[in-house]
């Protein structure tokens, strides 16, 4: 075990060596993500990932954490490195019931309170769906990542993608309503070059949320 | 053809039943009219209430469906099932939560590629294309990921609901439905009381009867009538099952248009309290009519019964019968008509007693006259023969006979000789002891009054000759005069106590005709104005003559006989008398004398008597040269 996680640092600080070293002083090369759905609106927690065609990356395990608050997962989606692990803190006073039948990590964490949840490790790629026993509504999403070059889209839609090196990257989308499972795009990055991709997902519509309209003994009041 | 209705009573019937029968006939449509009319008007709201019950109930339904479709979709324990990847289990998961939903017949679970994960109709079925992607594809636009719809499965409509599988997101869908089947249609038929059939097409065009609350034979007929195209599908539609009228109302059940309800109400059934009511009315409305029948008959046996005993009396008036009386108690009109008759023929009995009392005291003609007439003293002056007529020396008949015996005899004479007059139409004046005195031509104008005076004395010696014969046993002798003019015929007297009578010249000279017939020994004597005025006599010129108190003379006959009934003898008679008359007053005595001879042969009469003696004493003495044949009486 340690001897794993020490391997894992070594390659991390070679990693960085290498680009100072064979890199020299100059600039890596950026991925600049704009996504849109079908009616033009930005996307927001769409995941964007570029894994190189040809080099390998070094993965780093993190540990990320979900915050249940106010009944809700935040944040709502969640990149992770393969073998990474997630905590899920429950922020509410009441308890939560976490569970997920994704292929990628089925597990459940029966009711608790605060912190006293172990952290769950996900060491298989994919996407995993989170919900909650008690509560309908609440969904988490953590995407298991087999490279470190992910970025999540903002409310704007958009996502960075930094420290590239010139390489062919496969990039590939993935969003909680996407249609398809993933779509993925082959780009080329130049050295020092900031390259700009606008990629137009074609989300599932959102199912509402239901709510009572009417109070229970109101019923025949409209 | 007309009926005639002539008796009052039956009328009266005809007329009161008439209306009566009229009046209720009227009323009793009008009532039918507007029970039919409201019992439809009724069916068919109660229909359009219904039509809003049944979808109602489908809905209730559906939303149930939904709500426990959504438990399902979220259920945890459901979860792990679903996951297993064992398809029995899912089933059988599946199969768990149908049985919990009491509204539901089938449950499907379809994956995301439509594809049947499991389906409790079919357990053997799997990887197939669910029946109904449309279904699921109108989930997935929708806002809740949810849609329902009627489906046909085996003909028979289900009505099928779509809810997510969520575990949490997305990964399935689950189908949950119910069959509108027989139990849909009797739990509705309780609750609305309407029949109702359901029909489903998969094409729109074609209509197949599936499920119907109407019993086998209706539903049958029902089936062959949707079989021959008799439905129009066309709301407000009505058509008779089995002789039963139905109102009918369609309502679609869902917009894909695969299956609608038809529901119908008999209007029969509808009717039914109403029909019981129809009954009492018709025999109330029949019991009406007798009543009103017995009514009329009565009112008009109380009206009838009067007046045909009224008419009974009247005839029995008519016949102169008036001590008729009509006995009834009505106060009414008809018993105040019937008091008034009373009173009537107590009036009409009086005035006949007058009548006849008058009769008595007067003649007929005279009695009716003072009846017609306004009763007053004074008279006008007529053409009327007046007739005198007296038995000849009544008053030595009368000596030696009892007085009694007098009046028997003379009562005899003058009913027989009144009679006698009468029939010939004359009127009896006055009797002043044995004499009479009649009138013809007043009051009453016959036109041929004075021949019937002239009849009534020959007639009256011929009624003498029998009663002479018959009763008397002896000859009694009477002269009767006869004089024709113009007379003053009236009232006379004083105003309480007159006479109806004639005054004047003429009536003096018939009485002293009457006089002159025992000079002459004749039984009738009549002027010469009555010789003119009935002249289908023939007579024989007797004298002319200078009566007293009178200065014309008059010529003075005697009737022989009707000129159609004179004998031969009499005409010789008649002519020897002219020839003698003509000779005497030529003053040819001897040939006057020779006539006179000859007429004595044939009778020896006192006219002959008096002429021989007249010739006699002019033979002696002749006539002054003034003479004018007349012999002149100065006595009465």
């Amino acid at each position: 075990m340690f001897f794993n996680r020490s391997l894992k640092l070594l390659s991390k600080v070679l990693t960085v060596f290498f680009c100072f070293t064979v890199g020299g002083p100059v600039e890596a090369a950026v991925l600049k993500i704009q996504a849109i759905d079908q009616q033009n609106k930005p996307v927001e927690n769409a995941v964007i990932t570029a894994t190189p065609l040809f080099s390998k990356v070094e993965i780093v395990k993190q540990t990320k954490i979900i915050d249940q608050i106010n009944k809700e997962y935040v944040p709502r989606v969640v990149i992770i490195s393969k073998g990474s692990s997630v905590k899920f803190p429950n922020k509410d006073n009441i308890r939560h019931h976490v569970y997920s039948f994704s292929k990628a990590k089925q597990f459940e964490l029966p009711l608790y309170e605060g912190s006293t949840a172990p952290p769950v490790e996900f060491n298989s790629e994919g996407t995993v769906t989170l919900g909650c026993n008690i509560h309908d509504w609440m969904r988490g999403y953590v995407y298991i990542s087999e490279t470190p070059f992910a970025a999540l889209t903002d409310k704007k839609g958009a996502a960075v993608i930094q420290e590239l090196t010139e390489e062919t990257y496969r990039v590939d989308f993935w969003h909680p309503r996407l249609k398809k499972t993933l779509i993925s795009r082959e780009i080329k990055l130049q050295q020092d070059s900031i390259e700009t991709v606008k990629i137009r997902l074609q989300l599932k519509q959102l199912i509402k949320k239901r709510q009572k309209m009417k109070t229970r003994f109101g019923r025949y009041s409209d | 053809m007309t009926m005639q209705f002539k008796r009052f009573q039956t009328r009266l019937i005809v007329f009161f039943v008439a209306l009566l029968a009229l009046l209720q006939l009227t009323v009793f449509l009008a009532v039918n009219d507007a029970n039919i009319r409201n019992a439809r008007q009724v069916i068919k709201e109660n229909l359009q209430v219904g039509s809003s019950v049944f979808n109602r109930l489908i809905e209730e339904r559906t939303r149930n469906l939904f709500q426990h479709a959504r438990l399902i979709s979220s259920d945890y324990a459901f979860k792990p099932a679903f996951y297993s990847d064992d398809r029995p289990t899912i089933l059988s998961a599946l199969e768990n939560h149908l049985q919990r939903i009491e509204d539901a017949d089938i449950m499907l679970l379809v994956d995301l590629d439509l594809k049947i994960i499991a389906d409790t109709r079919s357990p053997e079925i799997t990887s197939e294309t669910v029946a109904w992607p449309a279904l699921i594809e109108r989930a997935e636009q929708n806002d809740y990921a949810e849609a329902t719809a009627v489906v046909l499965i085996e003909n028979l409509p289900f009505q099928i609901i779509v809810v997510p599988y969520l575990s949490p997101d997305i990964n399935a869908w689950i189908l949950l439905g119910f069959a509108i089947d027989q139990q849909v249609a009797d739990d509705l038929k309780q609750m609305i009381n309407s029949e109702i059939s359901f029909f489903v097409s998969s094409d729109s065009k074609q209509w197949r009867l599936t499920r119907s609350t109407l019993d086998k034979d209706k539903a049958g007929s029902l089936m062959r009538k949707n079989k021959q195209q008799e439905l129009s599908f066309n709301q407000g539609q009505t058509f008779t099952l089995d002789d039963e009228e139905y109102i009918v109302l369609y309502t679609q059940l869902a917009e894909n248009k695969t299956v609608f309800a038809m529901l119908q109400r008999s209007l029969d059934q509808a009717l039914k309290p109403y029909l019981r009511l129809r009954q009492t009315l018709q025999i109330l409305m029949l019991f009406g009519l007798l009543l009103s029948l017995l009514g009329a008959l009565f009112i008009a046996r109380k009206v009838t019964k009067p007046v045909k005993a009224l008419t009974l009396s009247v005839q029995k008036i008519e016949q102169g019968d008036y001590h008729t009386k009509i006995i009834t108690e009505q106060k009414d009109e008809i018993g105040q008509l019937a008091g008034s008759f009373n009173q009537m023929a107590k009036g009409l009995e009086e005035k006949e007693k007058v009548r006849n009392l008058l009769g008595k005291v007067v003649s007929k003609e005279v009695a009716e006259e003072l009846l017609c007439r306004k009763i007053e003293l004074g008279g006008e002056e007529k053409q009327a023969t007046i007739l005198f007529s007296d038995i000849r020396d009544f008053t030595s008949l009368c000596e030696g006979a009892p007085a009694q015996e007098i009046l028997t005899m003379l009562n005899v004479y003058l009913t027989k000789m009144s009679a006698v007059i009468e029939i010939n139409h004359g009127v009896i004046d006055k009797y002043i002891g044995d004499a009479i005195m009649a009138l013809f031509g007043v009051p009453v104008n016959h036109g041929n009054d004075a021949h019937n005076a002239v009849a009534t004395a020959i007639a009256m010696n011929q009624a003498l000759q029998k009663l002479n014969k018959d009763k008397f046993g002896k000859a009694i002798k009477i002269g009767i005069g006869l004089n024709t003019g113009r007379v003053v015929a009236g009232n006379m007297g004083s105003p309480d106590r007159l006479n109806y009578t004639v005054i004047g010249d003429d009536v003096n000279l018939a009485s002293r005709l009457e006089g002159l017939t025992k000079f002459y020994d004749l039984p009738v004597l009549v002027s010469e104005s009555t010789r003119t005025a009935a002249d289908s006599f023939v007579y024989q010129e007797i004298d002319r003559v200078r009566v007293k108190g009178k200065q014309n003379a008059v010529a003075i006959y005697r009737p022989v006989a009707l000129l159609s009934q004179i004998s031969q003898p009499q005409w010789l008679e008649v002519e020897i008398c002219s020839t003698m008359l003509s000779a005497y007053r030529a003053q040819k005595w001897e040939k006057a004398l020779e006539q006179l001879d000859q007429l004595a042969l044939i009778e020896d009469s006192e006219f002959c008597q008096i002429y021989r003696q007249r010739i006699a004493i002019f033979q002696v003495s002749p006539p002054p040269q003034d003479w004018d044949f007349t012999f002149e009486f100065t006595e009465k």
